[in-house]
């Protein structure tokens, strides 16, 4: 027993000492998100409480739950651990802080993401709960019973990209805690409404739906489709057949009028798709209407709403928003300013003027029944598929998001990152955005289906650039998602593929063919222009077996890879001249899984590290392989733990072990090759991250993220520099950036409201970072600036958390000592004159640990200053650093002798005399006080005194890093002498004139008045 | 023989780690960790002095002092350059003297004075939650920085939530999270608590940052906390002018 115990503890010291790092210890490096929010992304449902319709949420097809408790003016994500693609959200509207909410999208575009079942809050969003459905991937519909609301209804639409039984209508009588399949037709039908009388909780119609997706179709309809009714709260149903349209049905749409019950209203794609009533509770039904209106894409525009105070009205979604008024039978068009492609909608039970509308592009808000909208313009749910970037300083990025166009931002920005600074380059779906190698002016954008474009951002220009086939060649197939691609090393060059390689050397005017159909060419993926099923929809989203990745090895010009979506892996050693499919090498992957990423090795020309993603096969795995002789031999990377299918690898240029990769459900970070994984959650949700790009220069991780726009982390070098081999101790200085003397002068931002979207900017302060093996709790913890000769600057306290942390020193001593005022501050003297250039210690004192790195700090080469003109403002900063300082003391002494002398005139046993004498002398001191500092109370006084005068001429010249003017040198010395005299004044007043008061006081056998002496005073005030 | 000892090891690890801790196990090994409730109840008032650190503006820095006295009273002060900014709570609701508005002292409206609620409770709000109205659970277990957290949700008797995040190592505050005010508008910060120092038996954090967003926006470094010192309550009631 004693041996086990031994064995034990041996086995738990080993676990406790591998240096395993967690999702927890990236501590002080961040993503920031720089957003935009301008084209925002695709909402798929919004639920407001009826009572208070500034109260509601909105859930993205990819960007999380957002809440907002004012209309729209502000929205706070609330769901930002959890699954962020969002299939229905409900509120329980007697208890509005509790609301439910189904994950998985079922607007189920190509590119739709999947969920993990079924979440709950009680408090209106702190806390979730979840609470099962996890394997149904997707969530159509909640419905509460309003008289009941432990009994709960859901609509499940079930894997998408595979077969199973995982779908159909799902109830529970405990709150969630356990669920019973009421209703399931085959393992390719789910449900894609829920409807439920509001009279009577137990009838409820459910729009059962037979769809699927693979990679290269999509199909909608199908025996398996239809209309069921049950009238016992979902125990028996009943398919409806009387009125329903002809043959297979496919997606429908059902909604009960809460004005009058026995109305229902159905959308209902068919063969021939249309709008249906019944005015029997839903056992019989008519045929309103049959046209766009209703026949609109059907698997994506199937939302209708009963007007809540109209019994004739519904809204629905479509391309734009519709509405009949006359009970389905015409249909008129609304929010034309808004985005189009809509798929929630709200309508206010109050006042159904009032409308919120969920779009492919954001939330819009009518008060006018659609006629005019108003965008909410503070959501950032853009839905990248890729990112690029330029070598501009300070950087761009360039991307496509989708339904969104392409796309270029600054990658920091003074005062933050606004929509406004956003420039929209192309239009349709975005993708691939990349800017001329030579000439960031020139931006190469794509539409849907390789749709190339060149475009001149200095005289406006665009042309079309995209590749016709070469004579004798069959049409070219591109994919929905068509790569652009330029080598980072490279600036004349750009690829784009087909089920060829196309390589341009010319911007795009010529293009050559540099390999044969690189696809398996397979025939049967290849019927696009019969896809969609019921509804004919070949948008080119399903494009199949064409050239998805591509990449040029950074080592060798001639060694470029490609993958393809229907599982090939092609290289070539000889620029295209010969290829070679590895694809059969790669052991474990099934065939056919289509190649996300390829990304040869900066470092080694015969490595490549690959993605796969077969999660249009309905294997939701995470592949990352890998191969270092070219792709003859490949190694699986273990990804355990990594959660959603792989979009992206990247290796990190500089230390081969560090890996970023980026799924479905966001992005990880491996500082061993792949050997173990950490989720990066600092500042980011576990939403897709869709491509990566690494700034080398400024070593800046950029991704793209389908649901929350752009993230960057500014901090790479510190990454680096984690190594098991560097972190020998407990406490481990990591190396830090030089730090720059930067002075702002910008103006910064002007009133913009609270609904104005800020994407984070760089921090531009010098930081120290460092790894704590353990949190500190308990004991002193700080840091210190020092200079060559010892002294200490600035203390500032340390930052305690497990793993990596960083601390932001300020690059500025201790703001002067400024004299003390009972009328206002002197603004100008707040912050204190930035430290010399040079080079300085900072010691890390934690408990009983110190440890030291040094700090250069150089000034930002943006400044023009010469040397000689930068030290004469760092000296006439001193001298009046120093001028404010002395007065500082000067007046704390006046005050000193003015306020004791009051205190004196208290006593009752002073003669009159002597009541004479202290009276008169506290009077000059106040007036000499009142000669140095402001001393009228109020907030716009205008008063402008000696420290007031000298605070704002020592901030202006604190402001600007360059020679001072004449003026303020001019200055200096006139205030300079006035100090001077304010002092002698002073002196003489807490000198002579006291002595002589302190002798009268002594002849009266009373106590002398007593100043502190002013060495004792500059102590104090100064700490020096 | 290895797989039987691995087997041994993973149920014995199991066990220590899957006994569900529950609320009331956590307040106490809370109230235990920072030195029990016998020093904590003879803690009959305080007073802290530190330096507040604003990043935002250059690492300007400020001279706090706060008092706080059992029942419910606090004081805090601020000086700058020669102006005191003096924020109390009298049990029953806040008040303010900025000079730069006047000498009248403020009265704050109630979501105002809640935050400093929160601070004149010496105790901590965990302390006999029940007693004073709030209601408290545990909601599982989170992340602060690297270390694994007990997350008690604290909803207190006027409405607010706070979300307090307890170490599961040292059973001390690391962290809370809150909504506060700045210029009228709700704000969620996180209040994070190291550097524990012991005054009269207690433990005490002598760093308390606050961050928003991710980024540490006010870093309280605490020189000295001096307990039972004699504060009178005309301290903390609304002044006459």
């Amino acid at each position: 027993m004693k041996i086990l115990v031994l064995f034990m503890a041996t086995v738990t010291c080993a676990l406790a000492q591998t240096p395993s790092f967690t999702s927890g210890m990236f501590g002080g490096v961040r993503a920031r998100s720089i957003g935009p929010a301008t084209m925002s992304g695709r909402v798929s449902d919004i639920a407001v409480v009826d009572t208070n319709s500034s109260r509601f949420y909105v859930g993205a097809a990819g960007g999380g739950l957002w809440k907002t408790t004012n209309g729209g003016t502000t929205f706070k994500a609330v769901f930002d651990e959890y699954n962020q693609s969002i299939g229905a959200i409900a509120i329980d509207q007697r208890h509005p802080d509790t609301v439910w909410v189904g994950t998985g999208e079922s607007w189920v575009r190509n590119s739709v993401s999947a969920g993990d079942g079924l979440y709950r809050t009680t408090d209106g969003g702190v806390t979730w709960t979840h609470l099962g459905l996890a394997t149904t991937e997707r969530i159509s519909r909640i419905v509460i019973d309003p008289k009941n609301p432990a009994v709960v209804y859901v609509a499940a639409g079930g894997p998408l990209w595979s077969d199973g039984t995982d779908r159909g209508v799902y109830k529970s009588t405990d709150f969630g805690v356990t669920w019973t399949k009421i209703l399931y037709v085959n393992d390719r039908t789910g449900c894609a409404d829920l409807a439920m009388d509001p009279s009577n909780p137990s009838v409820l119609i459910a729009a059962m739906w037979e769809c699927y997706r693979r990679p290269w179709t999509f199909h909608s309809g199908g025996k398996g489709s239809g209309l069921h009714r049950s009238t016992d709260g979902g125990t028996t149903w009943t398919r409806i057949t009387t009125g329903m349209p002809e043959g297979d049905l496919g997606r429908a749409a059902v909604a009960f009028s809460p004005v009058d019950p026995s109305i229902v209203y159905a959308n209902i794609e068919a063969d021939s798709t249309g709008f249906f009533r019944s005015t029997d509770n839903g056992r019989s039904w008519e045929r309103r209407f049959s046209g766009f209106a209703s026949n609109i894409r059907p698997f994506y525009f199937s939302r209708i709403v009963a007007d809540p105070t109209h019994k004739d009205r519904i809204w629905k979604t479509g391309l734009n928003l519709h509405r009949s008024d006359d009970g389905g039978t015409t249909w008129s068009t609304h929010a034309g300013s808004a985005h189009s492609d809509h798929h929630a909608i709200w309508v206010n039970p109050a006042d159904d003027d009032h409308v919120i509308m969920g779009t492919d592009g954001g939330v819009y808000v009518s008060l006018d029944r659609g006629k005019t909208c108003r965008f909410l313009p503070n959501l950032p749910l853009s839905q990248f598929y890729h990112v690029s970037l330029d070598d501009r300083r300070p950087y761009n990025v360039y991307g496509g998001l989708q339904d969104n166009g392409s796309w270029t931002g600054p990658s920091r920005r003074e005062g933050g990152i606004t929509n406004a600074n956003w420039e929209l380059l192309g239009g349709g779906d975005g993708f691939h955005v990349v800017a001329d190698g030579n000439d960031p002016s020139i931006v190469y954008w794509e539409s849907q289906g390789g749709n190339l474009n060149r475009y001149d951002r200095t005289s406006n220009e665009a042309r079309s650039i995209k590749p016709t086939p070469e004579a004798g060649m069959p049409d070219l197939r591109w994919n929905w998602n068509t790569p652009i691609v330029r080598p980072s090393r490279r600036p004349d060059v750009v690829y784009t593929g087909s089920q060829y390689v196309h390589r341009s050397t010319d911007r795009g005017v010529t293009w050559k063919v540099i390999s044969p159909d690189l696809t398996t060419n397979d025939s049967t993926k290849l019927r696009q222009d019969e896809g969609g099923g019921l509804s004919l929809d070949n948008s080119s989203a399903e494009n199949h077996c064409t050239v998805v990745a591509i990449a040029e090895s950074p080592l060798d010009a001639n060694l470029i890879w490609a993958g393809t979506d229907d599982g090939n892996l092609q290289v070539t050693t000889n620029g295209g001249t010969t290829w070679k499919n590895v694809a059969a090498n790669v052991p474990s992957v099934p065939r056919y899984t289509w190649v996300s990423y390829v990304e040869p090795s900066p470092h080694d020309r015969r490595t490549i590290f690959v993605t796969l993603d077969g999660h249009g096969l309905g294997d939701m795995r995470t592949y990352v392989v890998r191969s270092t002789d070219l792709g003859s031999t490949w190694t699986m990377l273990d990804t355990t733990g990594v959660r959603g299918w792989a979009h992206v690898v990247r290796q990190d240029p500089v230390r081969a072990d560090l890996l970023y990769l980026g799924t479905e459900q966001g992005l990880y970070v491996s500082f061993d090759r792949g050997v173990s994984w950490a989720a990066f959650r600092n500042g980011m949700p576990p939403v897709a991250v869709r491509d990566m790009v690494i700034h080398e220069r400024e070593q800046d991780l950029v991704l793209a993220t389908h649901g929350r726009g752009i993230y960057i982390i500014d901090d790479l070098d510190v990454l680096r520099a984690v190594t098991p081999a560097s972190i020998t101790s407990d406490l481990t200085v990591l190396p830090s950036k030089p730090a720059v003397r930067r002075v702002s002068g910008s103006a910064g931002s002007w009133f913009n409201g609270d609904d104005a979207f800020i994407g984070e900017t760089v921090s531009t302060d010098a930081a120290v970072w460092y790894y704590l093996r353990d949190r500190h709790m308990r004991g002193k913890f700080e840091i210190l600036i020092m200079d060559a000769a010892g002294n200490t600057i600035r203390t500032v306290p340390g930052s305690p958390r497990r793993g990596i942390n960083k601390v932001e020193l300020p690059l500025r001593r201790k703001a002067p000592a400024t004299a003390a005022s009972d009328a206002g501050f002197a603004g100008g003297s707040f912050i204190g004159p930035l430290i010399a250039e040079g080079t300085y210690t900072v010691e890390l004192r934690k408990g009983t640990d110190t440890v030291r790195t040094s700090m250069v700090v150089v000034t930002d080469t943006i400044y023009k200053h010469s040397p000689a003109d930068r030290q004469m403002q760092q000296r006439l900063v001193d001298s009046l650093y120093a001028l404010n300082e002395e007065l500082a003391v000067t007046v704390a002494r006046v005050r000193a002798l003015r306020d004791t002398l009051s205190a004196r005139l208290a006593d009752s046993t002073l003669s009159e005399s002597l009541r004479e004498r202290l009276t008169s002398v506290r009077d000059t001191a106040a007036a000499v006080n009142n000669s140095l500092v402001n001393s009228k109370v109020g907030f716009v006084t205008g008063e402008e005194q000696l420290r007031e005068r000298l605070a704002t001429l020592y901030g202006e010249v604190n402001g600007f890093l360059g020679r001072p003017s004449e003026a303020q040198i001019v200055l200096t010395g006139v205030l300079a002498k006035r100090v001077t005299e304010g002092t002698a004044r002073v002196e003489g007043m807490v000198g002579a004139e006291m002595n002589l008061l302190n002798q009268d006081l002594r002849s009266a056998m009373m106590r002398v008045v007593v100043i502190e002496p002013r060495a004792s005073t500059y102590k104090r005030l100064t700490g020096r | 023989m290895h797989r039987m000892l691995l087997a041994v090891v993973m149920i014995v690890v199991s066990a220590m780690t899957s006994h569900a801790i529950t609320l009331d196990e956590i307040i106490a090994k809370n109230i235990e960790a920072k030195g029990g409730m016998t020093a904590m109840k003879a803690l009959k008032s305080m007073r802290t002095t530190g330096t507040m650190t604003m990043s935002m503006m250059g690492g300007m820095e400020m001279k706090i002092k706060q008092m706080i006295k059992r029942s419910n009273l606090m004081r805090a002060e601020t000086e700058v350059q020669g102006m005191n900014i003096v924020i109390g709570y009298d049990g029953q609701k806040a008040w303010m003297i900025n000079p730069m508005m006047g000498s009248e002292p403020q009265i704050m409206d109630e979501a105002q004075s809640a935050e400093y609620a929160m601070q004149a409770d010496i105790d901590g709000e965990l302390v006999d939650w029940k007693t004073k109205g709030h209601t408290a659970e545990y909601v599982g277990t989170g992340d602060v920085d690297g270390s694994t957290a007990y997350k008690v949700k604290l909803t207190t008797k006027k409405g607010e939530v706070r979300m307090y995040f307890i170490d599961a190592v040292t059973f001390l505050d690391l962290k809370v999270e809150s909504k506060t005010e700045q210029m009228g508008q709700p704000v969620d910060v996180e209040v994070v608590m190291s550097n524990y120092q012991e005054v009269a038996g207690l433990q005490m954090p002598h760093q308390i940052d606050t961050r928003s967003g991710g980024q540490t926006m006010m870093s309280l470094t605490i020189d000295k906390i001096e307990p039972n010192v004699t504060l009178e309550d005309s301290l903390f009631t609304v002044p006459k002018n």
